[in-house]
């Protein structure tokens, strides 16, 4: 009878109660929009760099990233691969040559990776290929290479002009060689477009006077993002099993691009307290209206002593009646939130006006606003958290009502 | 056989600059089954008095005794519980809670003794039955009128089966067939279920239907003591 009474209680003044529950589905909405926003624009970001950069796993010598040591290499690559491919949860696989060097117009020269790929592997690893803007995904013909449109615009070049590439070889003489740009790729992050090329393997290998079978990059993307810390586990341990050299490492995303796994948990953690501090904002109102259905039941819950309802039982009640507030203005929130993020979700926020700025910091200008669906329960629970010690003070305040008094009050 | 036992009450406002003496010295006592008035002009401790006989409120000097318990002595939570179980308010404005129906209100204090589902239904259905409201039990008090709300007042104070009911001026804002009404229904219950009765009022037509009548003046008692 308490929680009906509670219920009931929260209807007498029903323009107060509804003023009440919009401000809390309004806040919550607008709220979980704007962090489904961000987190959209982040998972966005991250599903890019790990499709467009650095597969979901890749496998280094230890010693290689220091310096980018040609001498730092994968040994056996080709039979190590291959077991890496038998693994159940492996989707994908590429061996890769990566070289640090410049690039080199008439006009311009800019630090750059140049990444010798097997093209037909690669397409399986990385969706450079999908990012195509002019030209294509390398040319049969020697020495193709494949350059990010903000590296072209830098350089002053264009689709088949030729392109310097400058770097150290094998025995560690400066070596320079001329590729022709066969195709000009645009992903998202202009940073990683200024400063990747992409030339054949082969290619690569014969200039800078590397074995066959060189590799010093494996790239693997893997069927399932959940199992990727097994995987990992799987891959080193057949590493440490089958490999001549004990100084292999395999990383994930986010070793790789440890900026990356900051952002989510910065995310992470400002969703939290950006939702706390909104929640915070609407305890206030919620206590606001409490306190004054408390002050216009005065005499009613005198009355209620007065009869013998426990301090306890009337305590309860103004609990129950600041939840079920809050709560029916939670769920419309979550409702409305959930709707407006799978809208949106479908149909892309298209924010190209902005692109150049987008693209500058790796995000995609369409943004898909999107969260995970334990967030909401989230909300939820910590809506329930807030208005039970929303609830505490006019909770606090009616039971130290004498009823001899309060049955006088006239409200 | 004595319901209530009052002994040398005192009940003092402001007792650290201008005293007040709202009950001063009082002795009485009520039997079982007394159709008892407190009366006296405004002013003169009426309510104070059923204030502290009914636990609202602690004296400054004296002492309570209902069946053998000294209600003065007990802690307020203990206190909110003995009221419960032993008194029965009706009030001047009939204090309803508005939200429920009128069966509701009176569910809700049996609800809160503690009794189980089905008795609370064939208890409230009774008195409904009583007050001549069962055809009205689903009406919200703001569907009744004055004197319909008052009746289910006095059911809800006679649910539990309290020892003894207290009526501040219960009549006070009602018509006089409402008030012929209501005190026939209170008289009627008074007999069937042998309840203790005790008004404060100054209503000419409540007096006439005391059994006793006890006059206060100034917190004294000047009429009607036992």
């Amino acid at each position: 009878m308490i929680f009906l009474l509670a219920w009931k209680n929260i209807w007498r003044n029903k323009l107060r109660s509804s003023i009440i529950i919009s401000a809390i589905t309004l806040g919550l909405v607008g709220g979980i929009f704007s962090l489904a926003f961000s987190n959209g624009m982040l998972v966005q970001m991250i599903n890019a760099s790990i499709e467009s950069e650095t597969a979901d796993l890749q496998i280094h010598n230890k010693d290689f990233k220091i310096n980018f040591d040609l001498v730092k290499s994968i040994p056996d690559a080709e039979i190590l691969t291959d077991k890496i491919n038998k693994i159940a949860d492996v989707k994908s696989i590429s061996s890769r040559v990566v070289i640090s060097g410049m690039a080199n117009s008439a006009s311009n020269g800019l630090g750059v990776m140049i990444t010798g790929v097997n093209p037909v592997n690669e397409k399986n690893v990385s969706d450079i290929h999908a990012k195509i803007i002019k030209g294509k995904y390398f040319s049969s013909k020697r020495n193709s290479a494949v350059v990010g449109s903000m590296l072209l615009k830098k350089l002053n070049l264009k689709l088949h002009s030729k392109i310097i590439l400058t770097f150290q070889d094998m025995k560690g003489e400066i070596t320079t060689a001329a590729f022709r740009i066969a195709g000009i790729y645009q992903t998202n992050n202009s940073r990683f477009d200024q400063s990747t090329v992409f030339v054949n393997q082969a290619d690569l290998r014969r200039e800078a006077s590397l074995s066959g079978g060189y590799i010093n990059e494996i790239a693997i993307r893997i069927k399932a993002e959940d199992n990727i810390n097994r995987i990992k586990d799987k891959i080193t341990e057949l590493i440490t099993k089958s490999s001549k050299d004990d100084n292999l490492e395999v990383e994930t995303w986010n070793e790789l691009k440890p900026s990356l796994k900051i952002m989510q948990s910065y995310t992470d953690q400002f969703t939290f307290i950006f939702i706390l501090i909104i929640l915070i904002a609407l305890s206030f109102g919620v206590i606001n209206t409490m306190l004054m259905a408390i002050m216009e039941r005065t005499h009613e819950i005198g009355m209620l002593l007065a009869i013998g309802m426990r301090r306890s039982k009337v305590f309860l009640m103004i609990i129950y009646e600041t939840v079920m507030l809050s709560l029916v203005g939670a769920v419309l929130g979550v409702i409305l939130s959930f709707i407006l993020n799978l809208i949106t979700g479908h149909t892309g926020i298209d924010l190209s006006v902005f692109s150049d700025g987008f693209r500058a910091y790796g995000y995609n200008p369409i943004v898909i606003p999107q969260m995970e669906s334990g967030f909401y329960y989230m909300i939820l629970l910590m809506v329930l958290f807030v208005s039970v010690l929303a609830a505490i003070y006019p909770a606090a305040k009616a039971i130290k009502l004498k009823p001899a008094v309060a049955i006088r009050h006239i409200a | 056989m004595k319901v209530i036992e009052i002994k040398n009450l005192e009940k003092v406002y402001n007792e650290t600059s201008i005293p007040v003496y709202a009950v001063n010295g009082i002795d009485l006592s009520f039997e079982r089954g007394e159709f008892s008035a407190i009366v006296g002009p405004s002013g003169c401790g009426k309510t104070t008095l059923l204030n502290l006989i009914g636990g609202l409120d602690y004296p400054t000097k004296g002492e309570i005794v209902i069946g053998k318990t000294v209600i003065n002595n007990l802690k307020e939570k203990d206190l909110i519980d003995f009221r419960l179980n032993n008194i029965g308010f009706v009030f001047q404005d009939y204090n309803l809670i508005p939200v429920l129906t009128a069966e509701e209100n009176i569910e809700f204090i049996l609800e809160l003794q503690g009794w189980d589902k089905k008795k609370i239904k064939d208890r409230s259905s009774e008195l409904l039955e009583a007050v001549g409201l069962y055809n009205r039990r689903n009406n919200k008090p703001s569907e009744l009128s004055g004197g319909q709300q008052q009746r289910v007042a006095v059911a809800r104070a006679l649910a539990p089966k309290p020892e003894f009911v207290l009526a501040d001026e219960p009549t006070a804002n009602l018509d006089s067939k409402s008030t012929e009404n209501l005190l026939q229904i209170m008289e009627n219950l008074n007999s069937k279920e042998n309840v203790t009765f005790i008004f404060a009022t100054h209503d000419n037509r409540v007096m006439k239907r005391a059994h006793r009548m006890i006059t206060l003046e100034d917190g004294k008692i000047v009429n009607g003591e036992t």
